[in-house]
């Protein structure tokens, strides 16, 4: 297996009696990895440890084989856009751009310059002082200083801050478009409905602890002590509960107020298997069979309260 | 590199800024004119007392380079902007040389040609011998001397919150208040090397400040230790420092 | 079933619908805001470094001075120390420079940083006016500075009362040196803060209005002194009022009846002019800081 393009191993990073980051370790590989996690679960931190900003206390970091602290050269192929705001407010956009491509030795700054700002949409804008930009337009031209030198690594932390609805769709075509060029990308944010449709893989923190990691619907199945819960609407819905209530591979079994049927179960596909006999025997009709939390919100809300 | 030196002389050369580090460089000249009209008319000492110690030294001299070089990495600390020039293949000293230099090409045009231009005044107006002389020396400490306190407030600014406090504590309260009362502060002091440097450069005319000026050898090496110790601590403080 | 049984208590959200205080509480809200800040009271150690460390700076001089008092008193008792040495009346001569720098440097805490980060639009918000929260903060900055003023003085009366071989007898033949020193003291911290308070007020960033509010009282007082031997005495003493850091020496002098300040021409103005002159002065810039809240909220 080919080595990974961020290696975590052991990490911890304290600030005093603060602990940050708690003894984490993870792999990243190509494509694009979503770091969720709610607001000070210490995504920051951690992104910060693999980008270099910081030291972690303990354990070690490796970025596309090297320290990213201690080797320079590493960071010609890693870009970093940071969650701040603030940039430097008295160059225009395009000036902008070109001093990340500068710093990071491109040997043509303008042209790839010119060629990131396109890809963000900024063109007409890159003219003008930063200062005059919204936020959205700050958060594109930061991505564009992000990517100008073409790196191998990208780490965006919350970077659709800011965005409106049509700028977040493009940003997520431009970063699919990345990843499928063989970058590695990891995002992180704390809006679950942004991780679900950009990343393939999720990495789940919370209180400086990774909570979970894999692909979502994985990560669900993972929880194998908490039931599913499964929505039936049906024609006669009491009749139906008390016969699931008879099979063994339901928990228990709810009747809401407007007559929709939940069930608990551990083992869904089960249950879908032996649902549609069990209504033909009882002569009951079968509107919508639903599973109610395999979405990563529902993982989500369920890890962060444990 | 040169694409931080001038990124950082862009941050620096505010409005103003500039301004003030005019006329804070121009007040002297009303010393100077005035000095050289004064009956009976100064020795070479009083100048030297009044002029380059109580004046470029002691007042212009740090407070332009306070102005200059603690926003130089202060700005970008409290901006939250330093990752943007950190996380770069650049080695750390790449980053830190074009910011002091950018500090000290911000800060030396108006402080050497002021100080050059009120000490060549004053010198011809009374008139005293060896006014070129005199004025070069000055005009070259006063430079050396913006590098020396740039580099300490460079650093400064990288390591506190408090950047201009701490400077005004050390330019003002050790070197000033308490240098004036405890001798062996001289030998721990920029002011001082300055004005050893004065004295290295125009040997035959400074007699000013004979008492409490520091001999060649202890300005030049106090000198070398500060720039040299203070660049290195600069150094350090970006390897190791966790980065906004 | 029985009515009083159980009760369910609604623990959601609440309005308040109490009394209100007005802007009386508001403004004595943001006065002991300003003095915590100042003194970096409940900020976590860092915050105090600096105000506690300009604190000690400016007892230095006080300490020592006492110590030399005692010192000469053990040498050659029966000599009176008050007369010959430094004492009360040169107290804010020597210390000026600290003291300047401290309220700079506090200053510029007390205005700018509520400004930069844009938390002053949520005091304006309250029943706060601008000109309100200006006057508190003024009144803050006043405060702490009169604290750091008088307490030096105090250590000093302390020491040199303690070092005195009769130290009743020299509280009795010396305490007309504490109103005194407590009137310079106030002078002095009203127009420093005055001063800092009016360039904090149009700066941009902390560094900037404490590194102009230090130039401008360093280099005045530097130039004047230079520039005012060469003069005529009467345009002399006209511009030595010009020296910044002189202006409350001049005030100390006429309280102590010495002659403590660097540029000793304007003293020969009489007391009201020097006074005058003073208040003048504090008040202008008292009232431009008002004035520019009250714009910047327009």
């Amino acid at each position: 297996m080919t080595e990974p393009a961020i290696r975590v191993d052991a990490v911890s990073k304290w600030y005093g009696s603060l602990v940050a980051v708690n003894d984490v370790s993870f792999e990243v590989q190509t494509g694009i990895t979503g770091l969720l996690g709610p607001n000070g679960a210490g995504k920051t931190t951690l992104l910060k440890l693999i980008g270099g900003a910081a030291a972690p206390s303990q354990g070690s970091v490796r970025v596309l084989g090297g320290d990213p602290r201690t080797n320079r050269a590493v960071h010609r192929r890693i870009g970093v856009m940071s969650e701040h705001e603030a940039t430097y407010d008295l160059l225009n956009g395009r000036r902008l751009v070109e001093l990340a491509a500068r710093l990071h030795e491109v040997p043509d700054a303008r042209a790839a310059a010119r060629a990131a700002i396109d890809a963000v949409d900024m063109a007409e804008a890159a003219g003008r002082r930063v200062a005059t930009y919204s936020r959205g337009m700050k958060q594109r031209i930061k991505l564009a200083a992000a990517f100008v030198h073409d790196p191998e690594l990208l780490i965006l932390d919350e970077p659709l801050t800011g965005a409106d609805p049509r700028h977040r769709v493009e940003f997520q075509e431009l970063l699919h478009r990345l990843a499928a060029e063989g970058r590695t990308i990891l995002v992180s944010s704390h809006i679950l409905e942004e991780v679900e449709s950009l990343a393939s893989r999720v990495l789940l923190v919370v209180s400086g602890k990774l909570a979970a990691e894999g692909d979502h619907h994985a990560i669900r199945a993972a929880l194998d002590e908490r039931p599913y819960h499964v929505q039936v609407v049906c024609s006669a819905p009491r009749r139906l509960a008390a016969a699931l209530v008879e099979l063994d591979t339901v928990d228990s079994v709810q009747v809401g107020e407007d007559g929709d049927v939940v069930l608990l179960s551990r083992n869904v596909a089960a249950v879908q298997q032996s649902l549609p006999a069990l209504a033909r025997d009882l002569s009951i009709r079968l509107t919508r069979v639903e599973p109610l939390d395999d979405s990563l919100e529902s993982v989500f809300e369920y890890l962060v309260e444990r | 590199m040169t694409a931080i030196y001038v990124l950082s002389v862009r941050q620096l050369a505010g409005r103003w800024r500039l301004l003030i580090l005019l006329a804070l460089c121009a007040a002297p000249f009303a010393v100077a004119a005035a000095a050289g009209s004064a009956h009976p008319p100064p020795t070479a000492s009083h100048i030297d007392d009044v002029l380059l110690d109580g004046l470029w030294a002691s007042a212009v001299l740090p407070i332009v380079a306070l102005a200059v070089a603690t926003p130089a990495f202060g700005n970008e600390l409290s901006d939250k902007t330093l990752a943007n020039l950190t996380l770069t293949p650049l080695p750390h000293w790449r980053i830190a040389l074009p910011k002091l230099l950018a500090a000290v090409t911000v800060g030396a045009p108006a402080l050497v040609a002021g100080t050059f231009g009120s000490v060549l005044l004053v010198f011809r107006l009374v008139p005293l011998p060896g006014a070129g002389r005199a004025a070069t020396a000055a005009a070259l400490a006063m430079a050396v001397g913006l590098v020396l306190y740039s580099t300490v407030f460079l650093w400064a600014g990288l390591v506190t919150s408090h950047p201009l406090a701490l400077g005004l504590l050390y330019v003002f309260v050790w070197e000033g208040l308490f240098g004036t009362f405890v001798n062996g502060i001289k030998y721990l002091s920029i002011r001082q090397y300055t004005l050893g440097i004065v004295k290295t450069l125009d040997e035959s005319r400074f007699s000013g400040l004979e008492r409490h000026v520091l001999g060649s050898t202890a300005a030049i090496a106090g000198a070398a230790v500060v720039a040299a110790g203070f660049g290195l601590l600069v150094l350090r403080r970006l390897r190791r420092m966790d980065v906004p | 079933m029985s009515a009083a049984a159980g009760r369910v208590y609604d623990l959601g959200f609440r309005r308040y619908e109490g009394p209100r205080e007005g802007r009386r509480c508001a403004v004595l809200a943001v006065y002991k805001n300003g003095l915590r800040t100042a003194l970096g009271l409940g900020r976590g150690g860092r915050a105090k470094v600096v105000p506690w460390l300009f604190i000690s700076a400016s007892l230095i001089p006080a300490v020592v001075m006492a110590l030399i008092a005692g010192a000469v008193d053990r040498a050659a008792p029966g000599f009176d120390a008050s007369k010959s040495l430094p004492s009360h009346a040169h107290y804010y001569a020597i210390a000026a420079i600290v003291m300047v720098v401290f309220v700079a440097v506090i200053g510029a805490e007390l205005y700018c940083p509520d400004r930069r980060n844009g938390t002053i639009s949520l005091y304006l918000v309250r029943p706060l006016r601008p000109a309100d929260y200006a006057a508190a903060r003024w009144a803050a900055l006043v405060t702490v500075v009169v604290a750091a003023a008088w307490l030096p003085q105090v250590v000093l009366l302390g020491g040199l009362v303690l070092g005195a071989a009769d130290p009743i007898g020299y509280l009795g033949a010396h305490w007309a040196d504490i109103p005194r020193f407590l009137l310079a003291g106030a002078a002095l911290a009203v127009y420093y803060a005055s001063l800092a308070s009016v360039v904090s007020a149009y700066a941009t960033r902390r560094a900037y209005a404490a590194a102009f509010v230090v130039g401008a009282f360093i280099v005045s007082g530097a130039v004047v002194a230079g520039v005012v031997d060469v003069l005529s005495r009467e345009t002399g003493r006209w511009l030595a009022l010009l020296s910044l850091p002189d202006v409350p020496l001049y005030v100390n002098d006429l309280i102590f009846g010495a002659s403590t300040a660097g540029t000793t021409a304007a003293e020969h103005l009489p007391a009201a002019v020097q006074v005058g002159w003073f208040l003048l002065v504090s008040a202008v810039a008292t009232l431009a800081t008002l004035d520019r809240y009250r714009r910047l909220a327009r």
